[in-house]
């Protein structure tokens, strides 16, 4: 078994005309590893993924897909061992569940009664398997989307790059589709996804990738990303009547920022060397506070802040 | 999966994508039925016409011969006006003057050239009988002289411009239906997103490829299905009229100008198809794009080549578009038929229309790989020949 990066990207750049979408973007994907790619609209990461699945070529720099053994191929020499989501997502209406996922199947080489066995099993795992011989435009959308993610995946690939999975899913489905991502990781495929989603992908991803206007900002484990933030803890204060005014908070000694002030309660970021206990202290020396509870900088906060060059 | 692999899962697919079993059975049997039907309807509406009388009142005369289908009362003017007021005849034949006979009835009616041919048949009998010529001779020396034309390639059989006008028919409804389809496939595609799926997965040249090599299929298909209609009408025909089938008529074209134009026609064919299928994907909405039009391009090269069964087809025009890819198809075969060409100049022009072939080929490859990745515009003509400069 092969430890090293089964995918390899290196300063590559790509642009549209007078847009600089991805900008000398460098990365590797660690086998078997959720791998995301976060960033706001804009910030390069589908242009990322079509590069990665293919479909469009960088314009220097390299990628490079390093199956078992294998020396450095583009990810598309090996059609079969690449799976790929779209985020604009597309099926033939017309045709039956089951036929396009077998043709889909087909065109990266795998055999259509394997392809048959293996579209069943996760038809069935969607619950849509008494629907396998509809057409794919009678299932609402949510439904056609889960068809688009198993013709992925059905095809065991090494490598599945998901763009925007977790679109257009109720919050119900999109747990349905964490599991499985998880489930998928675990049984060995690496999964390279990209999401606006921050607080899905927090949950999800072993190693997180934040993207900025064609570059990365950030990158790391969550835990990595939080320590080599340097951003302090958050407090969550619910107040007697009504929260404090924002001036107040933020004269409390050791609070760089009141990240939210609503009604009763005020959501204020510590300074990466601030206690709790001394904050608390000064903040019950003049307030009344009937509830609090500390958390750790979300993704969100911590992309935010990277972004905009201070603390959010 | 090796390239060719991928064409041929492509060819499969998008043949049976328009696939319609019903509605190809359907095909044979509406071909089949109205080519039954018309010939039955017209003998019908013909023998009806036959047995009917139409009924005159003549004045002026009661001289007249007996004429076929027609009635004749003789009557005074004033009995006779009385009649057509009642309806009880058709017209009114005013043959007082010989020289001058006046019908006179409500509305025109298809049968007036018959009675006006008959009338004037017994005017003329009237004229000899007075002026005492032998009726006999006098048709000897008025039969006309016809110049008999013998073709030595064929007797009695089906011209060979005929011959030649069928395939380059053929080929324009080939290109006309083929184009159709591809037009809807691609650019429903493009709308359904289907395209990025795909592209991840095979190279872009052999989607197009399996696109032309299926959707051709599917087009010989229904055109064969279309010809076994015309042949069950046509052995149904013959069964009823001639009770039995005679020989087949000999075609009056030889193998050798009948075997390259099935050449010409298939590589012109596959030339159109390449060319639509790039152009298709280069559109982004269909209900608003303006190159649908583009369509019109075949018809109009095509047809400008046959108009070399009107006359010459040995001047230089001629030999250019023979020559030419996009007229070559059917100018080459009319040459090879009515002119000088010879198979050396017929095998240069089908190596200049392979060439192009090949070359279509890899230019709408290269179109359809950006065009059909291209959402939200469609790209000027400038940035399709820049896409070609940079591949």
């Amino acid at each position: 078994m092969n430890d090293g990066p089964i995918l390899t990207v290196d300063s590559v750049t790509k642009r549209f005309s007078t847009v600089l979408a991805v900008d000398q973007l460098s990365f590797e994907v660690r086998r078997g590893e959720i791998f995301a790619l976060l960033g706001p609209n804009g910030a390069g990461k589908s242009t990322t993924v079509r590069m990665l699945a293919g479909i469009t070529q960088p314009d220097s720099g390299q990628l490079g897909f390093r199956l078992e053994g294998n020396s450095s191929v583009t990810p598309k020499a090996h059609p079969a061992r690449l799976g790929y989501l779209p985020e604009e997502r597309g099926l033939y209406p017309d045709k039956p569940i089951l036929t396009s996922l077998v043709y889909l199947a087909a065109l990266r080489g795998i055999d259509r009664q394997k392809a048959e066995q293996q579209a069943m099993h996760w038809l069935e795992r969607f619950s849509l398997a008494d629907r396998a011989k509809d057409k794919v435009n009678t299932l609402s959308k949510g439904n056609q989307q889960k068809v688009q993610l198993i013709a992925g995946v059905l095809h065991e690939p090494s490598l599945a790059v998901l763009d925007e999975p977790f679109s257009g899913f109720d919050p119900v489905n999109q747990d349905l589709v964490l599991g499985i991502i998880r489930e998928l990781r675990d049984a060995g495929m690496t999964i390279v996804l990209s999401a606006h989603h921050m607080d899905l992908v927090e949950t999800l991803a072993d190693y997180i990738l934040l993207m900025h206007q064609g570059r990365s900002v950030l990158e790391g484990t969550m835990a990595g990303i939080r320590a080599g933030a340097g951003m302090g803890q958050r407090l969550n204060l619910t107040f007697g009547g009504d929260a404090p005014a924002e001036a107040s908070l933020a004269g409390v000694p050791g609070i760089e920022a009141v990240l939210s002030r609503t009604g009763t309660s005020a959501r204020v970021a510590l300074s990466p060397e601030a206690r709790v206990g001394p904050v608390l202290h000064g903040l019950t020396r003049d307030m009344d506070i009937v509830d609090v509870d500390t958390d750790t900088p979300t993704l969100r906060e911590i992309y935010l802040s990277t972004v905009s060059g201070g603390a959010a | 999966m090796s390239y060719w692999q991928s064409v041929r899962l492509i060819t499969g697919w998008e043949f049976r994508r328009f696939l319609r079993v019903g509605e190809l059975v359907m095909t044979v049997l509406i071909t089949a039925g109205f080519g039954i039907l018309v010939p039955l309807a017209m003998d019908y509406f013909a023998s009806r016409g036959e047995a009917s009388t139409v009924t005159i009142a003549v004045t002026g005369t009661e001289a007249l011969p007996a004429f076929d289908g027609f009635e004749l009362l003789y009557m005074d003017p004033s009995s006779a006006e009385a009649a057509l007021d009642a309806g009880e005849v058709e017209a009114v034949l005013d043959a007082s003057d010989p020289e001058a006979p006046v019908i006179t009835l409500e509305s025109e009616e298809a049968w007036i050239p018959t009675l006006s041919e008959q009338l004037v048949q017994a005017t003329l009998d009237d004229r000899l009988a007075a002026s005492g010529i032998d009726p006999v001779a006098f048709g000897q020396v008025l039969q006309p002289v016809y110049l008999q034309v013998e073709l030595r390639e064929a007797e009695d059989g089906i011209p060979g411009t005929l011959v030649i006008s069928l395939v380059a028919g053929a080929m324009l409804f080939a290109i006309f239906l083929g184009t159709g389809l591809l037009f809807a496939a691609i650019t429903g595609e493009k709308t359904q997103r289907i395209t990025e799926q795909i592209v991840s997965a095979i190279p872009p040249q052999a989607w197009i490829d399996g696109k032309v090599l299926g959707t051709g299929l599917y087009v010989l298909l229904n055109m064969s299905l279309f010809a076994f209609g015309i042949a069950i009408a046509v052995v149904v025909n013959m069964l009823r009229t001639e009770g039995g089938l005679p020989p087949l008529p000999d075609m009056g074209i030889s193998p050798s100008v009948l075997i390259p134009a099935l050449l010409f026609a298939v590589l012109g064919g596959a030339l159109y198809f390449m060319f639509f299928a790039a152009i298709a994907a280069t559109i982004d909405d269909p209900a608003a794009s303006q190159r649908g039009g583009i369509i019109m391009i075949p018809p109009l090269f095509i047809g400008l080549s046959l108009l070399g069964l009107l006359g010459s087809v040995d001047n230089a025009l001629f030999r250019f578009m023979s020559h030419f890819p996009l007229t070559s198809p059917s100018a080459m075969p009319i040459r090879l038929l009515l002119g000088d060409a010879g198979w050396g100049e017929a095998l240069v022009s089908l190596a200049i229309l392979a060439v192009s072939v090949a070359l279509m080929r890899r230019l709408a490859g290269k179109i359809f790989a950006v065009g059909i990745l291209m959402t939200g515009k469609e790209p000027s003509l400038r940035e399709m020949l820049h896409w070609l400069r940079r591949a």
